[in-house]
C-alpha cells in the first residue's frame, strides 16, 4: 500500500510538471517572441526616425535652393509644354538671327526620332517626355548657324533632332528643322513605366 | 502472568522490527525533490506571469512609439521631395545630352575640301547616340573624291564615314560639259557620316561667341572659306 505522504509527493510532482508544461513553457516562449518583436519593433523605430530627418534635411535642403534657380528648373524643365509659347519662342529665335520663318507646327508628343528607340540602356525614368515642333526656314548659312547658336543658348532645350538643308536661288538655303523640347515626366508616369518595364 | 525468567546467557533476540532506512530514505528524496519542484514552479509560475506582463507593456510602448513615428511621416513632401528629385534628374540628363549643331557645321567646314561642294545636306539625331549627316556631294574629280574621303576619315569629330552612289558626269555643270563635248569630269556622291553626340557637347564658354554677319553664299563658303579651315585641319592631324 502507498503511503499517503508519497501520493501527495507524486500529486505534487504531476502538477509541478503540468504547470510548467501548460503555462511556464509558454507563456516563457511567448516573452521571447514578443522580446523579438521589440527589437524588431526598435529597429524599424530608428529606421522611421532616420527617414523622417533625411526627409526634414532635404526638405530643408529644397527650401534652401534659390528662388531664382527653382524658377530657372521649371522653366528649363516644365510641367506642361505650351504648343503657344514654344512657336513664339522659336519665332523670336528666327528674326534674331536673320531667317525667314516659313513655318512653325506642332507634333506628337511621343515620337521618337530613330530605330534605335527599341533599344534603350537609359533608365526611363529620368527620360523627360519629349514635344516635337517642325520648323521651316529660309537664309544664310551663317545666319543658320547663328539660329542654331540662338537654340542651343535658350533658357530650356530647343534641340534640334532632325535638319534638312536644300539650296535656293540666290545662294540662299531652305532648312527644315524638326525641334524636340521636353517637359517633366510625370512621378505617376515613371512609376507606370517601371511597372511596365519590370 | 509473569514472563519467563532470563536464565540463559545466550542473548536472545527480542521481537524487535527493523527499521526500513533505506526506503525512508528515499522517501525522503522525493518529498524534498517533489517540494522544491512545487516551490520553484510556483515562483516561475508567478515570474513569468509577471514578466511576461512587463514585457508586453513594453512592447505595446513600442508599438505606440512606432506608430507616432509612422504617422509623423510626411508624405505630401516625400511626393514633393521625389517630384523635385525626379525634375533635377530629367533636367541633368537633358543637359548631359545637350549638343551643340554648331560644332557639327565647324566640323563639316573644317572636313570640306577646296574642290568639294555640298548640294544638300540632311542631318537625323538618332537619340542621345549620333548625328546621321547625309549629304550630297560634287567633286570636280575622282582624286578631289579620294581626297575629301581621307579628310572624312582623319577628323576627329566625324567618327564613321560611308561614300556611296558615286556617279561620274552627274553634278551641276555636267550638261555643260557634255555640249562642250569635254569628257565629263564632275563626280556626285553621297556622304553618309556619323558624329556620335558625346564628340560635339553644347558649352556655355564657347557658345557666347557671336557669329559676324557676312554674305558670303553657303557654296562660296564651302568652297573658299572653310577649304582653308579644312588644310588647316588636315595640317594639324598630320604627325
Amino acid at each position: 500500500m502507498i503511503p499517503r505522504g508519497l501520493l501527495m509527493q507524486i500529486a505534487i510532482t504531476i502538477l509541478s510538471v503540468g504547470i510548467i508544461v501548460s503555462y511556464v513553457k509558454p507563456t516563457f516562449d511567448l516573452i521571447g517572441k514578443n522580446q523579438n518583436q521589440i527589437g524588431v519593433y526598435k529597429e524599424e523605430l530608428v529606421k522611421v526616425a532616420e527617414v523622417n530627418d533625411k526627409l526634414a534635411q532635404l526638405s530643408s535642403n529644397v527650401s534652401a535652393i534659390d528662388a531664382v534657380d527653382q524658377r530657372r528648373l521649371l522653366t528649363y524643365m516644365p510641367d506642361i509644354v505650351d504648343t503657344i509659347v514654344v512657336p513664339r519662342t522659336l519665332e523670336a529665335i528666327a528674326e534674331e538671327s536673320g531667317v525667314i520663318l516659313k513655318n512653325v507646327t506642332s507634333e506628337s508628343e511621343t515620337k521618337k526620332t530613330s530605330s534605335s528607340d527599341t533599344v534603350s540602356v537609359v533608365d526611363p525614368t529620368i527620360q523627360p517626355q519629349a514635344a516635337i515642333f517642325a520648323m521651316a526656314v529660309e537664309g544664310s548659312y551663317d545666319q543658320l548657324k547663328k539660329l542654331l547658336q540662338l537654340l542651343e543658348q535658350n533658357e530650356y532645350p530647343l534641340e534640334v533632332t532632325s535638319l534638312k538643308i536644300t539650296k535656293l536661288d540666290g545662294g540662299f538655303l531652305a532648312i527644315d528643322l524638326t525641334i524636340t523640347t521636353y517637359r517633366r515626366k510625370l512621378l505617376e508616369e515613371s512609376a507606370t513605366i517601371n511597372e511596365v518595364t519590370s | 502472568m509473569q514472563s519467563a525468567p532470563n536464565t540463559s546467557f545466550i542473548p536472545k533476540r527480542g521481537p524487535v522490527k527493523r527499521n526500513r532506512q533505506t526506503a525512508s530514505r528515499q522517501v525522503h528524496l522525493f518529498s524534498i525533490f517533489s517540494y522544491l519542484l512545487f516551490s520553484t514552479t510556483l515562483v516561475a509560475t508567478v515570474g513569468v506571469f509577471f514578466y511576461s506582463r512587463y514585457i508586453d507593456d513594453i512592447r505595446a510602448e513600442e508599438i505606440t512609439s512606432l506608430n507616432g513615428a509612422i504617422s509623423s511621416f510626411d508624405e505630401s513632401k516625400m511626393t514633393q521631395l521625389l517630384e523635385f528629385s525626379l525634375r533635377l534628374k530629367q533636367a541633368d540628363y537633358r543637359l548631359q545630352n545637350s549638343v551643340s549643331m554648331v560644332s557639327i557645321f565647324d566640323a563639316l567646314e573644317a572636313a570640306t575640301v577646296q574642290s568639294v561642294k555640298l548640294i544638300d545636306l540632311t542631318i537625323e539625331r538618332d537619340l542621345d547616340n549620333q548625328f546621321n549627316l547625309t549629304a550630297n556631294v560634287e567633286a570636280d574629280s575622282f582624286d578631289s573624291t579620294l581626297f575629301q574621303r581621307g579628310v572624312f576619315e582623319r577628323n576627329k569629330v566625324i567618327e564613321s564615314v560611308e561614300i556611296s552612289k558615286l556617279e561620274i558626269g552627274a553634278g551641276e555643270d555636267a550638261p555643260a560639259a557634255s555640249s562642250s563635248q569635254e569628257p565629263p569630269s564632275g563626280v556626285s556622291f553621297v556622304a553618309k557620316l556619323g558624329i556620335p553626340v558625346k564628340s560635339v557637347p553644347y558649352n556655355p564658354s564657347t557658345a557666347a561667341i557671336v557669329i559676324p554677319e557676312t554674305e558670303i553664299t553657303p557654296a562660296a563658303d564651302t568652297d573658299e572659306s572653310t577649304s582653308t579651315a579644312a588644310v588647316a585641319d588636315d595640317n594639324q592631324n598630320q604627325p
